[in-house]
């Protein structure tokens, strides 16, 4: 029996793992941000936290893309 | 939460700084480790993958882990700034952020506090001045406990005055207007 992903190239797995840690992510950043917004008791550390929080995650986003599209 | 009307804030706990730094240092070390390892272990280590496939192979696994290690930092972050122990002159109030998706919520009037008690032990809890503070209810069921406070011993007597304070008020009720 062969496994299925051994028939797709390594480009195809990577960009099968790409779109799962996106998803994931996304679903992780929404529950975040819900806590942020609505129970942090400072609304300008709130807003600190998700811009610095949101513009890392974009720039890790942006590499993996990066990386993906160079194979 | 909502607090309510002329309710006052008398101290706000939350759990010394030293607990965000030793998880950043956990993550930092997780964030070096595979870096050095990648420049240590041998070339050849993907086996029949090309040497121009297994850099790339090799970045893109490296910035997932980094991205991983990055949403474990915020979700930290969040847990620990966002759990917080509020004493107000009317009621103690033990805010529980346990995860991303769980939070806990517990109140207890000010008058049915019975005793607080505070524990300090270890060089770095001395050191650094925190430790766990227990406030003993009248309600067995509710004891509320902050495990690694910021200074424990100003936070039991804020409590103490702030019970002290009410026990004052209902006595003396024309005194505090």
């Amino acid at each position: 029996m062969v496994f299925p992903l051994m028939n797709l190239g390594v480009a195809q797995i990577l960009w099968i793992v790409f779109w799962i840690a996106l998803v994931i992510v996304t679903l992780t950043t929404l529950a975040f941000y819900y806590h942020w917004g609505r129970f942090s008791p400072n609304h300008l550390g709130a807003i600190a936290t998700i811009i610095v929080y949101t513009l890392g995650t974009a720039v890790l986003f942006l590499a993996l893309l990066g990386v993906l599209i160079s194979l | 939460m909502r607090f309510d009307d002329g309710e006052k804030i008398e101290v706000v706990i939350r759990k010394h700084w030293l607990v965000f730094a030793a998880a950043l240092f956990i993550i930092g070390v997780f964030t070096v480790v595979p870096y050095v390892l990648i420049h240590i272990l041998p070339a050849g280590i993907f086996g029949g993958i090309p040497a121009s496939v297994a850099g790339p192979v090799t970045a893109f696994f490296y910035l997932l882990w980094l991205l991983i290690l990055w949403v474990a930092l915020f979700a930290f972050w969040t847990n620990y700034y966002l759990n917080i122990w509020i004493i107000t002159d009317r009621r103690v109030i033990d805010i529980v952020q346990n995860g991303l998706f769980s939070r806990e919520l517990i109140t207890a009037r000010l008058e049915k506090v019975q005793d607080v008690t505070t524990n300090t032990e270890g060089i770095l809890h001395t050191l650094f001045d925190f430790g766990t503070v227990v406030i003993h209810t009248a309600d067995d069921m509710v004891n509320i406990v902050i495990t690694n406070a910021a200074r424990p011993g100003l936070a039991r007597e804020k409590i103490l005055n702030a019970h002290a304070a009410l026990l004052e008020r209902a006595i003396h009720p024309g005194d505090s207007i």
